[in-house]
């Protein structure tokens, strides 16, 4: 499956190199402007940096379960990798809504439960960054660091249904049955996500790589030692 | 105005930013395997005609 992602990655590139253009045309010009004001949209790509921060930690929550059960090394990396996009995209999320609370709420930031479970979420991968970062060679730290990750996995369901949950100030554009937009913001939004979707992947598929050359570095290292 | 150009403009700078390092750490990890590489091959057939010249002195 990594090979295969490696192997993608140019499509993922190529296919980015589309859809963007066509997302940032949905965003500016097709969607309509809101009454509140030309800031509003920031909102597509918002949702589409917070679909692939969700995205990305469900893929380290995968990649650490196979890593548990098989014991793969490259499962690990993969869970890593992912987990570098998955802050990534987090911190350009919480960016974004901060660049635009300014002006809908006057403030930089509120603690709102969506807001402080967002940052919550970042502060879990952060933190899992921060093990893998020591584990190194340390297999039950790895393990733990897996686990670790599965558990935080869990903060995202939280961070969806806080808006809904408890009072809330965000807006709760996803919602099952109405999207509480009109048809075309709600295309420019579905634009957005799709277009940053293969990007994540554009992404990833470059970060295993580098990956993969570390570890060809060091074994060529180690042969050239026994020989 | 600004927010939304500082919003768009902070996205693609941190995309761009990330990807371009992560350009550059490929291209400098595929030089050292190449490196290695050819140092990995001169070492064998170093080895390899040292164990030759053995062999030959050895018959002699």
């Amino acid at each position: 499956m990594i090979q295969a992602l490696i192997r993608a990655k140019k499509a993922m590139g190529y296919l980015s190199l589309v859809l963007v253009p066509v997302s940032l045309y949905m965003a500016f010009v097709y969607a309509p402007e809101e009454a509140t004001g030309v800031f509003q949209r920031i909102f597509y790509y918002h949702v589409a940096a917070a679909w692939n921060g969700y995205l990305f930690i469900g893929l380290v929550a995968v990649a650490s379960l196979m890593y548990l059960i098989r014991k793969d090394e490259q499962w690990n990396d993969a869970a890593r990798t992912a987990g570098e996009l998955g802050v990534l995209f987090i911190t350009l999320t919480l960016i974004l809504g901060s660049l635009w609370a300014r002006p809908a709420w006057n403030v930089w930031w509120t603690w709102d439960p969506r807001l402080v479970t967002t940052l919550i979420l970042w502060f879990i991968y952060v933190a899992y960054l921060l093990i893998q970062a020591g584990a190194e060679s340390n297999q039950r730290l790895k393990r733990f660091a897996a686990v670790f990750a599965i558990v935080g996995f869990l903060d995202i369901p939280l961070v969806h249904y806080s808006a809904i949950l408890w009072r809330s100030i965000h807006p709760n554009v996803i919602r099952a049955g109405d999207p509480g937009m009109p048809f075309e913001m709600l295309l420019a939004m579905i634009a957005s996500v799709i277009a940053f979707t293969p990007l994540g992947l554009y992404l990833w598929g470059q970060r295993l790589e580098v990956e993969q050359l570390k570890r060809r570095v060091e074994k060529l290292k180690e042969s050239l030692l026994w020989t | 105005m600004t927010y939304l150009f500082a919003a768009y403009t902070i996205v693609w700078i941190g995309i761009f930013a990330y990807s371009y390092s992560l350009g550059q750490q490929a291209k400098r990890l595929a030089a050292q395997v190449e490196t290695l590489e050819a140092a990995l091959k001169s070492q064998g057939e170093a080895a390899s005609s040292k164990s030759k010249a053995a062999g030959r002195t050895g018959r002699a």
